[in-house]
């Protein structure tokens, strides 16, 4: 091998490795700043999400409590309102899904399931979700499937009395599908 | 004015009064009265069964022996009819003229005429007077093993269907004819058993349901034994075709033998008591009655005597 071919090889190898390098860097760099934006975006987007979940956790707080609060309520708990009823106060609040239940969860009117009155509430949750003063997502069940909602549940209180136990001990829950039916 | 006669105004006043509202009770001869009804009778051959209670009583109507007062002016099968009085009617002449009878109407239509005063009469109404209908839940073929189909029987709360969503309105029942028409119906009584019912359905394959849509009472009485049927581990789907394998219908209670046929079952020999008949056609759970319901129509204020057709009339 004549020198100048071993020049030849040398600057060769040199000037490949160099731009090797550098393009490993470049794209190191490039990566590592598209991960970064990436992670600022998702993080964002995380924010917007927990803050419309937020304000719209909310509203249906505030939905529920006009709910708990309305003279239909009263009359299903003291036992004075059609068992449909539900409907028509959902409709009025707002509200996609509202179930009125006694302590021991028997549903005395669904809005969603008008037929389910009289059964327990068979919703996965647990019993501090029943006084978490904030809203929640949890599935619930359907008459086709399940889907996933913004929830809230409040006391009912107050209202005529037909007998001696107090109605304050009484439970409306309500809920809002926050948007997607995950099974059918 | 004489203070005198105030007594004598206010005296005749109160007189024209009474006789007004004497006026307004005594029966004006003329008018028309206007029926409403979603069924399409097609025939009026007494021989043909009919299912539908508003079906059988136009098809009573026309027939001759509760017809005599009117005579049948014009007859479009499964479209309208008008019937005009009788003059020559032995009992004397009908106080209407005529009455016009529409079919085909579904029960919107019907509660939009009666609400803007175009029907006299609808389908649309409280349901109240005797129990002269069976709501069941009527299975095609033999597809659906019958043990399923006694789960289901067993499932449903027909209690809580009276008292809720019937509002007291007819009666529970485990028996095709009411206990007033046959008396006996209390021997079919079976109480409500879920344990047993899971037991018996198993693994249960989705058992499709299919009712009228348009009436909502039966409605919210489908979408409950749908929920009793799951309770027992039935799953059933609501489906609007008519081939579903279950359906849930209201049957009009003329005899036996006519429930039969509407059934698609072969009449009961001749001989058989009425107890056997009854007690052959609920084997099996082909049928599973559910409840006794009375007609619903809807009468405008402004008809009186209904259904006595000699004596009917309307405010002008």
């Amino acid at each position: 091998m004549t020198f100048r071919t071993k020049l030849l090889l040398i600057s060769s190898f040199s000037v490949a490795g160099a731009v090797a390098l550098v393009t490993g860097a470049v794209l190191f760099s490039a990566r590592r700043s598209f991960e970064r934006i990436d992670a600022q975006r998702r993080e964002g987007l995380l924010d917007q999400l927990r803050r419309e979940l937020d304000a719209q956790g909310a509203e249906i707080g505030r939905a529920v409590d006009r709910a708990a609060a309305s003279a239909t309520v009263q009359q299903l708990l003291a036992g004075t309102a059609d068992y449909d009823r539900a409907q028509a106060e959902a409709e009025s609040q707002g509200l996609d899904f509202l179930d009125v239940v006694q302590t021991d969860l028997t549903i005395v009117s669904s809005a969603h399931w008008p037929a389910r009155f009289g059964y327990k509430n068979d919703w996965p949750l647990a019993p501090e979700d029943w006084t978490a003063p904030d809203a929640f997502l949890a599935r619930i069940p359907l008459p086709e499937g399940s889907a996933i909602a913004l929830i809230a549940a409040r006391p009912a209180a107050g209202g005529s009395r037909r007998n001696s136990s107090s109605l304050s001990d009484r439970l409306p829950a309500c809920m809002r599908c926050y948007g997607f039916r995950l099974e059918k | 004015m004489r203070p005198t006669a105030l007594p004598w105004i206010a005296g005749t006043s109160a007189l024209l009064l009474v006789g007004l509202a004497e006026a307004a009770r005594r029966p004006y001869y003329g008018g028309t009265l206007r029926i409403g009804i979603r069924a399409q009778v097609r025939s009026l051959d007494p021989k043909e069964s009919a299912s539908d209670p508003a079906e059988f009583a136009i098809k009573l109507l026309l027939s001759p022996a509760v017809s005599g007062p009117f005579n049948i002016a014009r007859w479009e099968p499964g479209k309208a009819a008008t019937l005009v009085a009788n003059d020559d009617y032995p009992g004397g002449r009908p106080f209407l003229d005529s009455i016009e009878i529409q079919m085909g109407r579904d029960l919107k239509d019907q509660a939009l005429d009666f609400s803007l005063g175009k029907t006299d009469i609808t389908e649309t109404g409280e349901r109240k007077g005797p129990l002269v209908n069976t709501l069941a839940l009527v299975f095609e073929g033999d597809h659906i093993a019958a043990q399923l189909r006694e789960a289901l029987s067993l499932s449903i709360d027909r209690q809580t269907i009276q008292k809720v969503l019937l509002k007291d309105q007819g009666e529970a029942t485990n028996a095709l004819l009411p206990e007033w028409q046959s008396g006996y119906a209390f021997l079919f009584d079976k109480p409500r058993d879920v344990a047993r019912a899971r037991q018996l359905a198993g693994t249960a394959p989705l058992l499709t349901l299919t009712y009228d849509r348009q009436d909502a009472t039966i409605r919210r009485i489908a979408e409950r034994i749908a929920v009793n049927a799951m309770e027992a581990g039935i799953s059933m789907r609501p489906v609007a075709t008519a081939n579903a394998d279950v359906r849930l219908e209201l049957l009009h209670i003329a005899a036996l033998n006519d429930l039969a046929a509407l059934l698609n079952k072969p009449p009961s020999p001749a001989g058989t008591s009425s107890y056997d008949a009854e007690r052959s056609l609920l084997d099996g759970f082909h049928v599973i009655p559910v409840m006794h319901l009375p007609d619903s129509w809807a009468v405008s204020p402004r008809v009186h005597n209904w259904p006595d057709l000699a004596n009917v009339w309307v405010n002008p």
